[in-house]
């Protein structure tokens, strides 16, 4: 019952958040549309291939795989300010090259306030996998027998610049090129297990978002 | 001649440390929920004798993936642990951009029996060589401690980890990855670090840099995570033989007791109700989800267990059983028919992959049928002119990749046709029997 009502809660907090705005991050004008994260994103495909300006990346997406061993590339996506965006699969992989598309800038709108939610701003993975070994130890207390565990799962890394996107003129350098990162081993299992957690929920619910992108029929392999 | 002392001498050394090697074991699955976890394979129940698990394939995409899953599992049951079970041939099985399956499916077969990986690896949240670090949890500080002592290497004796909480059951008199006990269980092996020898500040793990300070180069527990495409890891070594030995030796942890098992692996073919079963999605790289369940206090069981594998990775698979040696002789690196002029340099190499046969008792030919009759190698690494066999070496088997046994100009050679055959016995009594051959035909063109 208990876990009902914090799920219900959770559930509540997503919806207030994909409709809320952060107000330093979004102009007036963008605040009466829809920012539902529960419907994909609108992927073009690319209008022009042009040389990516690193200055420019909003977001980095990368999928750390268990199995291979340290220092091997990784799947990977990185949306720029002005919507286009590289997906990379590495050598070892069927999909293996690079691929161009470009998100609607109403996506990108819609995936930029889910990014600078204050949760997920805010979200120290440390100090959140600290209360899950908590909440580990209260549930197999409760129920000490059946336990799952699950080997070499994918560590999900994201990397946002939250002061990138429509830049202020104004803002220094230093502002522009802060950085926030998010790395999770085990996401997706950690989700079904805890519900409750509203950052990893939160993340979660951006990274299925990204990876639709990195399997969008929508991408353009680039030589 | 000194191109065979150095092949004898190779053989010699494998030989000595398998025989002085003693087993080391590592960490078991679900050792985050207490530090003394044993976890036992599915079906366990304390009762001694022979173990049975399934495995079962739900859906087979590659038909050869059939072999490379017996492979894996011949090697399981055979528990021979070796040293350099990292192959990175220049001319390997593997292509560059592939990884090769049956390597994957071994380690995670061995999670799926209960083993851990014996360092910190992904799930700790460390990147880079932080995270072959022997396996800990955080200590009182909340955090993980990580220096890797004078010698600077990590995973080593003297990586100086304060307060984390060791999980990796080392071997009391040595603490050494690389050995081999008679008994291993916990009287001899333990995870409390006042059991280390003296000196030794933390328990050592099996990964490539621990390796080559001890002088045992490409050598790595199969359950160390991480392997590069283009690799091969098909063979135990010494820690994860160890770990497996350790839960076998039972619920009381004392070997040679009522409740030791041993551990049965046995294919099911195509299924989705065995105990392990192997099957394909599109996410991640591959791994294995176990339920179990604690049936004593620090004791688990291994419920189901289910690998997956994501299908858009490109895989090798191994064509090979492994319940054979595979032999290979070549010249100036090409195999099959081969020609070579006079005024080339001949450089003749012999490599054998001795599969889950390593360290039986072999005895080991070489034979070149000339145009001015026949030859073969002896002991002094000369070709020697008779009609009956002369024994090259008699020993176990034991890896040889792409190892010289002649480099030598041949303008020596008269022209014509030289069939050249490698061949080792399955037994060690100095009769020719070439139970296993590999061979190259020569042609010396003037």
């Amino acid at each position: 019952m208990k876990k009902q009502v914090w799920r219900f809660a959770v559930q509540v907090l997503l919806l207030l958040v994909s409709v809320s705005v952060s107000p330093s991050m979004v102009s007036a004008a963008d605040q009466n549309s829809s920012g539902s994260m529960d419907k994909p994103l609108e992927i073009w495909p690319a209008s022009e291939v042009s040389q990516p300006d690193e200055s420019t990346i909003l977001l980095h997406y990368v999928h750390l795989l268990g199995g291979p061993r340290e220092g091997m590339t990784n799947p990977s996506l990185t949306i720029y300010q002005d919507g286009h965006l590289r997906v990379f699969y590495p050598s070892y992989m069927k999909q293996s090259g690079t691929y161009v598309a470009s998100l609607s800038p109403a996506s990108l709108k819609k995936l930029w306030r889910a990014l600078t939610d204050q949760h997920l701003l805010k979200f120290d993975p440390q100090k959140v996998r600290s209360e899950l070994s908590l909440l580990q130890k209260r549930d197999s207390s409760e129920q000490p027998s059946e336990v799952q565990s699950k080997s070499d799962e994918v560590t999900t890394m994201m990397e946002f610049y939250p002061n990138r996107y429509q830049p202020s003129p104004t803002l220094a350098q230093d502002a522009r090129n802060e950085k926030k990162r998010i790395s999770w081993y085990g996401l997706k299992s950690d989700v079904m297990r805890y519900e409750t957690i509203v950052e990893i929920q939160l993340f979660y619910a951006v990274c299925e978002q990204l990876d639709a992108i990195m399997q969008s029929d929508q991408l353009e392999q680039i030589p | 001649m000194t191109i065979w002392r150095r092949f004898l001498g190779k053989v010699v050394f494998a030989i000595n440390l398998a025989m002085l090697t003693s087993v080391q074991a590592g960490v078991f699955m679900l050792s985050e929920q207490s530090a003394n976890v044993i976890t036992y394979p599915t079906g366990y129940n304390g009762k001694g004798g022979e173990l049975s698990v399934t495995i079962g394939i739900i859906a087979a995409p590659e038909p050869e993936m059939v072999i490379s899953t017996l492979n894996a599992i011949n090697t399981w049951n055979n528990l021979r642990p070796v040293l350099g079970n990292i192959v990175r041939r220049s001319n390997t099985d593997v292509p560059t951009g592939q990884f090769d399956f049956e390597s994957v499916l071994l380690h995670e077969l061995g999670h799926c029996i209960g083993l851990n990986h014996p360092t910190m690896s992904s799930e700790s949240g460390l990147s880079g060589a932080d995270r072959d670090y022997t396996k800990t949890m955080r200590g009182a500080n909340n955090m993980f401690d990580l220096h890797p002592g004078l010698d600077g290497v990590i995973g080593s004796e003297d990586d100086q980890r304060a307060d984390d909480v060791n999980l990796f059951w080392f071997h009391r008199k040595s603490n050494n990855p690389f050995t081999n006990a008679p008994i291993v269980d916990s009287t001899s092996y333990s995870r409390n670090l006042q059991d280390l020898p003296p000196g030794h500040l933390f328990a050592a793990n099996a990964n490539l840099e621990t390796a080559r300070l001890l002088g045992v180069g490409n050598s790595e527990a199969v359950m160390q995570q991480g392997i590069a495409a283009g690799e091969t890891r098909r063979a135990l070594s010494m820690d994860d033989v160890a770990t497996l030995r350790l839960a076998m030796s039972g619920f009381d942890g004392t070997a040679r007791t009522d409740d030791d098992f041993t551990l049965a692996l046995e294919f099911a073919d195509i299924t989705n109700t065995a105990d392990i079963t192997i099957g394909f999605n599109t996410t991640g790289f591959a791994s294995c989800e176990i339920n179990a369940v604690e049936v004593m206090p620090g004791r688990f069981v291994i419920r189901k267990a289910n690998i997956h594998l994501n299908s858009n990775v490109n895989w090798h698979f191994n064509t090979v059983s492994n319940t054979k040696p595979v032999l290979e002789i070549a010249a100036n690196q090409a195999t099959g028919t081969v020609d070579v002029t006079q005024n080339e340099q001949l450089l003749l190499d012999v490599s054998l992959m001795p599969g889950i046969r390593e360290q039986d008792s072999a005895d080991y030919w070489l034979r070149a049928e000339t145009p001015v009759g026949l030859y073969w190698l002896n002991e002094q690494l000369e070709f020697v002119r008779s009609n009956q066999p002369i024994r090259a070496h008699g020993g176990p088997l034991v890896a040889l990749d792409r190892f010289p046994v002649l480099n030598a100009p041949a303008n020596g050679l008269p022209p014509g046709e030289y069939s050249v055959t490698f061949a080792v016995d399955n037994n060690q009594d100095e009769i020719f029997d070439s139970s296993f051959v590999g061979h190259i035909t020569i042609n010396v063109v003037p």
